[in-house]
């Protein structure tokens, strides 16, 4: 918009324009009911994501226990390995609270949603933070939460004690929503069939939809 | 419904990036420099 204003400008982790101004309701659109609701096409921002978490598993087969600390001796049984934990604070979240501070109390539940959110948020630098996430969740496995817990955020930090001197922020979902759908080209309007074929098209993609979904695509209706 | 309109025009990109160029002039400059990650 503004060719002459740019200075030095860098932008990392472009999402799909196409996918943007369509609105994300057509990322999830199976192709051929694509073309009759004039939707865009049907690339989407998890088209990778499963595989990109295979690779972190591939590595920790090859790196080996001594670097991996959930090693097993295949990708399969590192994946089984985490599912199951997955499975297990689905059906049991996990409380920690860190008072060792009585006037900067945190605490977190390290439930479904969290810990899937954890594992995509390892999954932007998984050269970064695998090897720490391995390690938490061994851990966790023994029944100590403090690592993992040094890897979710609080959900009041700077609330609860409040921060008097920081600006408030709870995060950008709101606005983040609004500019995007307010972008949108198309109309995302869809009957609750529509809604839940897309659900089901997003989850075949990949499993990290049972969180993305809710967060990015289900408030556009 | 008016104020409907009054928000959708204040929140797309366009409008963020207006506002990103007027922080640019606020602070007595002409070119933005920016590093944005997602």
């Amino acid at each position: 918009m503004f060719p002459d204003n740019v200075g030095r400008f860098i932008i990392d982790g472009v999402i799909n324009g196409h996918d943007w101004y369509a609105g994300e309701a057509a990322s999830y659109i199976p192709a051929e009911l694509s073309l009759t609701l004039h939707l865009g096409n049907t690339t989407n921002f998890l088209i990778s994501t499963d595989d990109a978490l295979t690779s972190v598993y591939d590595a920790c087969v090859v790196a080996g226990p001594e670097l991996c600390a959930i090693y097993e001796n295949s990708t399969d049984l590192i994946r089984a390995r985490i599912n199951r934990l997955l499975d297990s604070v689905h059906l049991d979240p996990i409380p920690a609270i860190n008072d060792t501070d009585p006037t900067h109390i945190s605490w977190a539940v390290l439930d479904y949603s969290t810990a899937v959110g954890l594992i995509l948020t390892v999954l932007y630098s998984p050269y970064e933070d695998a090897q720490a996430f391995a390690e938490a969740v061994v851990a966790l496995e023994s029944g100590d939460t403090s690592v993992i817990f040094e890897l979710v955020d609080s959900p009041l930090t700077n609330i609860c004690p409040a921060n008097a001197s920081a600006p408030f922020d709870d995060g950008d979902f709101d606005a983040k929503t609004a500019i995007w759908f307010g972008d949108s080209l198309t109309d995302g309007n869809r009957t609750f069939a529509q809604a839940q074929a897309n659900y089901q098209a997003a989850v075949n993609l990949s499993s990290f939809n049972t969180l993305w979904y809710p967060a990015n695509q289900a408030p556009f209706t | 419904m008016d104020r409907v309109q009054l928000v959708a025009e204040s929140v797309s990109t366009p409008a963020v990036a207006t506002d990103m160029l007027n922080i640019v002039k606020a602070f007595g400059q002409d070119k933005l420099n920016y590093y944005g990650v997602s």
